[in-house]
């Protein structure tokens, strides 16, 4: 398709102006039209390949939209998820699963009972012995727990000893596993390791005395922690508070509960002052008490170890007794919500430190 | 264009309408006036124009990109028919056969248009796409040599040889 014009031009003006009467006769005969036909089809391709491509543009903008929310829905949940484990899971009546279906089969007992308090207790036992192995073992697990999830955050090197003192610690004794588990973990890093427990506040305090060596700058004694809790929550001096406090510790450490526990159950003294009277009754952790004013029943949490894993539903004399310095006091004319008896407004059974031995 | 390529079908029913007829024009007279051939090249143009309007770069005018599809396409077209372009005319012939007027009688002006078209459809085929390109689209010289994909003088050669060939024909028969 060479052109012999393309080498030898004629004239090199390209502008037509010249030839104007030719383009008006060229145009005068340029009528010829595309069909109505063939517009339509063209017309209509257009419009489908439109309406596609808004579709698409419509599905393609939501879909960001979508993902964003899913995305912002997901990270929430494993954000919330990830500041619940790592949170320090408090002790809470609600949280301790056995403790809470042994007092709901002692409430369901009670329920059919129309028997004094005395009577209560004992048919709550018999009918849950299951309940009553279980429920302290399951407190003492959960503690076991809490203290060890503390104890690796607050000293990262000592995993493996903490692991060898859970596993070392035996079923049977729960509590003293807790100890072993808990504060005698310093302990066994300690210049001179020993298992046993400190029978007073001043061993106590020559222990954690010893401690800090091995314990770096971690200030985790019980008697220390005790004193700054109590320094934070209340505005009596530490001078003051320091022998009482001194006191429930060695009371706590001689009752098999670790110090930290401690602390972490004093933050649940609220829960006790909001539990409904039947609870408390059968709480392992509160303590149900006749009011001051004469009339009413108040609940407060276990103020020592006689108190604390005492229910006053089914304890009884034996159970509360075992423990050291420990007396029982029985119940005295007090009937259990929602049971009619002869006799009622009187004090709950209790267990009590024994005034003499303290 | 870019308005349809976002979407927006009645920008192309507008791009059409002002475009349809010129084009449909240049494409008739490159299939030798055979209206079925020129409207299937026509539609696959446009059919073309829609596919590619999420390609299409304002580099250049719409009508350049619309007659250099055109150009194309009438290319395939021939290719698939294995139509080889022959020149109705020998093209070192510098004169052009028609329907000669009855000399007896003064030309009319539709004899004269229909001179016109003849000797357009007998105008050697490189010529013919410069010269209907230059009536119908009103393009530049320069957009035609980009669509033809041709030089500058090139295009301009086969203008002015065209131009002078229809004059001449023209001229010869009192329609000029």
């Amino acid at each position: 398709m060479s052109d012999p014009t393309d080498q030898n031009p004629p004239d090199s003006h390209s502008d037509l102006s010249d030839d104007k009467d030719l383009s008006s006769l060229y145009a005068r005969g340029s009528t010829e039209q595309p069909s109505d036909a063939l517009d339509q089809a063209i017309l209509e391709k257009a419009r489908k390949a439109t309406a596609r491509h808004v579709a698409r543009t419509h599905r393609f903008s939501g879909w960001p939209r979508a993902v964003s929310a899913a995305a912002v829905l997901v990270l929430s949940v494993l954000v919330v998820t990830v500041i619940h484990e790592e949170e320090p899971e408090p002790l809470s009546i609600a949280s301790r699963p056995a403790v809470v279906e042994e007092d709901k089969a002692a409430t369901t007992s009670s329920d059919k009972l129309p028997a004094p308090a005395e009577q209560f207790a004992k048919r709550s036992k018999a009918e849950a012995p299951a309940a009553e192995s279980k429920a302290p073992q399951a407190l003492t697990d959960r503690l076991a727990l809490n203290d060890q999830e503390k104890d690796q955050r607050q000293r990262p090197a000592g995993k493996e000893a903490l692991g060898k003192a859970i596993t070392a610690a035996p079923a049977q004794e729960p509590m003293a596993a807790g100890i072993a588990r808990g504060d005698v973990q310093q302990d066994k890093a300690a210049p001179t390791p020993s298992t046993a427990l400190p029978a007073s506040p001043e061993q106590l305090a020559e222990r954690d005395a010893a401690a800090p060596a091995a314990e770096g700058a971690s200030p985790s004694n019980t008697l220390n922690r005790l004193l700054v809790q109590k320094g934070e929550t209340d505005q009596p001096s530490l001078e003051e508070e320091a022998p009482r406090l001194a006191g429930a510790a060695a009371d706590t450490m001689a009752s098999g509960v670790a110090g930290s526990d401690v602390q972490k159950l004093t933050s649940e003294e609220k829960e006790c002052a909001r539990m409904p009277e039947q609870e408390c009754f059968s709480s392992a952790a509160c303590t149900l008490t006749k009011n001051q004013t004469g009339s009413g029943y108040q609940c407060r949490y276990a103020k020592d170890h006689c108190e604390l894993m005492f229910r006053q539903s089914e304890g009884t004399r034996e159970s509360c007794e075992a423990k050291t310095g420990c007396a029982y006091v029985p119940a005295s004319c007090y009937c259990p919500p929602g049971i009619s008896c002869e006799c009622t407004g009187g004090e709950p059974a209790r267990c009590h430190v024994n005034s003499g031995s303290e | 264009m870019l308005n349809f390529a976002a979407g927006d079908s009645r920008s192309f029913e507008t791009l059409y309408a002002r475009h349809k007829a010129p084009l449909y024009r240049y494409i008739l007279r490159q299939v030798n006036r055979h209206p079925a051939t020129a409207d299937e090249v026509f539609q696959e143009v446009w059919s073309s124009v829609i596919d590619a309007r999420e390609r299409y770069a304002p580099s250049a005018k719409f009508t350049t990109f619309l007659y250099t599809l055109a150009h194309n396409r009438t290319m395939d077209h021939f290719r698939r028919q294995s139509v080889r372009l022959v020149d109705p005319v020998d093209c070192d012939t510098d004169s052009l056969e028609g329907n000669a007027v009855d000399p007896v009688r003064q030309a009319s002006a539709e004899d004269c248009i229909e001179l016109m078209q003849s000797l357009v459809q007998q105008l050697p085929n490189d010529q013919r796409q410069v010269f209907v390109l230059r009536q119908e689209g009103q393009h530049l010289m320069e957009e035609i040599a980009e669509i033809m994909a041709s030089t500058l003088e090139a295009t301009k050669s086969r203008l002015r040889y065209a131009v002078d060939k229809l004059r001449a024909r023209l001229m010869q028969e009192d329609c000029l």
